[in-house]
């Protein structure tokens, strides 16, 4: 049952489609890339999934409608078109249920895990390994400020970057260990859609809408959060923007990891509660 | 020799009795007809034995084994059942064997002959005609000769040349030793092709005899 759900995601055009949008924007991205920044910038500098560059700008924009497209609307479509029928009958609904929430995870996780690494290696091979990182100077050895957050103003609870030991002995698996995170979240964002679409059973367009609706609410809190803490010495910045936790380097940092750790557990309950709720109000 | 056996089953949808205290043997190698009016509950009792609707209370043994745990093979044709659309019908079948993953490639093509369709027939399932669509709606049925057949309308949209191998279809299932259950509203499917006849009214199923009805 769940090979089933993977083969079935794979057989589909939206998951070439949403792969492709994600390629093409990773060559063009790379074929930009040191076009923009001057000086003798490194190849981690020219990386598309750096938080800071124009590109990243760009995707995250789409991104909260890219995470639907793979494989987020299947349920939906196959309860609007009865495909599930013949599907429930050869196994149990509980496989079915799980086999769509593995499928669309494994699709959301290789549409962002296959171009981000494609442009990773790219820059790493073709660009070289210069002085300016998005860091700081390698030369001038200052790299330690973001990294461990010395540099940090404002009050945060975690000024230190993730991964931020792995960075010094080896950038290229640090963005690795990053991409992974990235393509992780995507791949739970995926689920949550899906899981919307099991008590949103008409309307799939609405399925665009939620997480594009939370990531603004959630930026929206981080600037709030970063002003407070800049004005008043005595209140904690907390960073609330989720691709600012998956992408190697930000700008203002405040990334707390249990918020991270809190929306994977907050996004597998829903999924369980919303599986059970469809197995057991006979929806399928 | 395969057995269902259904016991005290009822079942209700925000408070209307869709299912009324359904009780019944059904033996292999034997054809059963179902028969009642529109909305006499067919479908919802289908749904129910065939596990893809639940019950409110009583039991269905397949073989003895309850529906939740029985590894029985069941086929269902209904109404409501259809396909991935941008995929061919052969495409579709394949989807499916590969769920319970006990028949392969040479099986669900020759599924596909004996209803009438040609397995190598690139068009895409959106593009299929009802009555093509019913005959692979019933090859998915038949195609891993399952031990319980369930049949809901079947002749509805098909013509009648295909009528007439379904109807054979239906008896080499029987013949293979498969239990059979055919509802329908048309006569002529039941007295042609069951040995016992229930009777589907007001949500309670009760045995109208023998093969005919009029």
């Amino acid at each position: 049952m769940i090979r089933t759900q993977i083969k079935l995601m794979f057989s589909k055009f939206d998951f070439y489609i949403a792969l492709l949008i994600c390629t093409v924007m990773s060559i063009i991205y790379f074929i930009k890339a040191p076009h923009t920044p001057a000086g003798m910038v490194s190849h981690e500098y020219l990386y598309w999934g750096n938080g800071y560059t124009s590109g990243f700008a760009t995707f995250s924009t789409i991104y909260p409608f890219l995470i639907v497209i793979p494989f987020a609307t299947s349920f939906i479509d196959d309860l609007s078109r009865k495909t599930y029928l013949p599907i429930t009958l050869r196994g149990d609904k509980q496989k079915y249920i799980l086999g769509k929430y593995i499928a669309v995870f494994i699709g959301n996780f290789l549409m962002i895990f296959v171009p981000f690494l494609l442009n990773l290696i790219l820059c790493f091979a073709l660009y070289d390994k210069n002085s300016v990182t998005p860091f700081g100077d390698r030369w001038l050895g200052n790299l330690d400020g973001v990294l461990y957050g010395t540099n940090i103003v404002y009050d945060t609870p975690c000024k230190k970057t993730l991964f931020a030991d792995v960075f010094f002995e080896n950038p290229f698996f640090y963005h690795i260990l990053y991409l992974l995170l990235f393509a992780f979240i995507t791949g739970m964002l995926g689920v949550f859609v899906m899981a919307i679409s099991m008590w949103m059973k008409k309307f799939k367009i609405l399925l665009f809408v939620p997480v594009y609706v939370l990531m603004s609410i959630a930026g929206t809190y981080t600037s709030i959060s970063l002003h407070k803490a800049i004005s008043n010495p005595n209140r904690t910045f907390i960073n609330f923007n989720i691709l600012d936790y998956v992408s190697p380097f930000n700008t203002i940092g405040g990334c707390y990891y249990p918020v991270l750790i809190g929306v994977v557990i907050v996004i597998t309950l829903f999924a369980a509660i919303s599986g059970i709720h469809v197995v057991k109000k006979d929806v399928i | 020799m395969h057995i269902l056996e259904v016991a005290g089953i009822n079942k209700s949808h925000k408070g209307k009795i869709l299912l009324r205290d359904i009780n019944a043997v059904f033996e292999g190698g034997r054809v059963y007809g179902i028969t009642g009016k529109n909305g006499a509950g067919k479908t919802v009792l289908f749904k129910v034995l065939t596990g893809l609707m639940l019950h409110d209370s009583g039991t269905v043994l397949y073989d003895g084994a309850d529906i939740k745990k029985s590894e029985s093979d069941i086929g269902l044709l209904i109404d409501d059942v259809s396909f991935y659309p941008e995929f061919s019908g052969f495409k579709n079948l394949m989807l499916l064997a590969g769920i319970r993953n006990k028949i392969d490639k040479t099986d669900v093509m020759r599924a596909m002959e004996r209803v009438g369709l040609n397995p190598n027939d690139k068009t895409l399932f959106w593009k299929y005609s009802l009555g093509m669509k019913q005959r692979l709606v019933l090859a998915q049925a038949i195609m891993e000769q399952p031990d319980f057949l369930f049949l809901d309308e079947p002749t509805n949209s098909i013509d009648e040349t295909g009528v007439d191998l379904f109807y054979q279809i239906v008896r080499e299932e029987a013949e293979r030793g498969a239990v059979v259950l055919i509802s329908s509203h048309i006569k002529s499917d039941i007295n042609n092709l069951t040995d016992e006849v229930y009777l589907m009214h007001d949500n309670t199923l009760t045995k109208a005899g023998e093969n005919n009805i009029d």
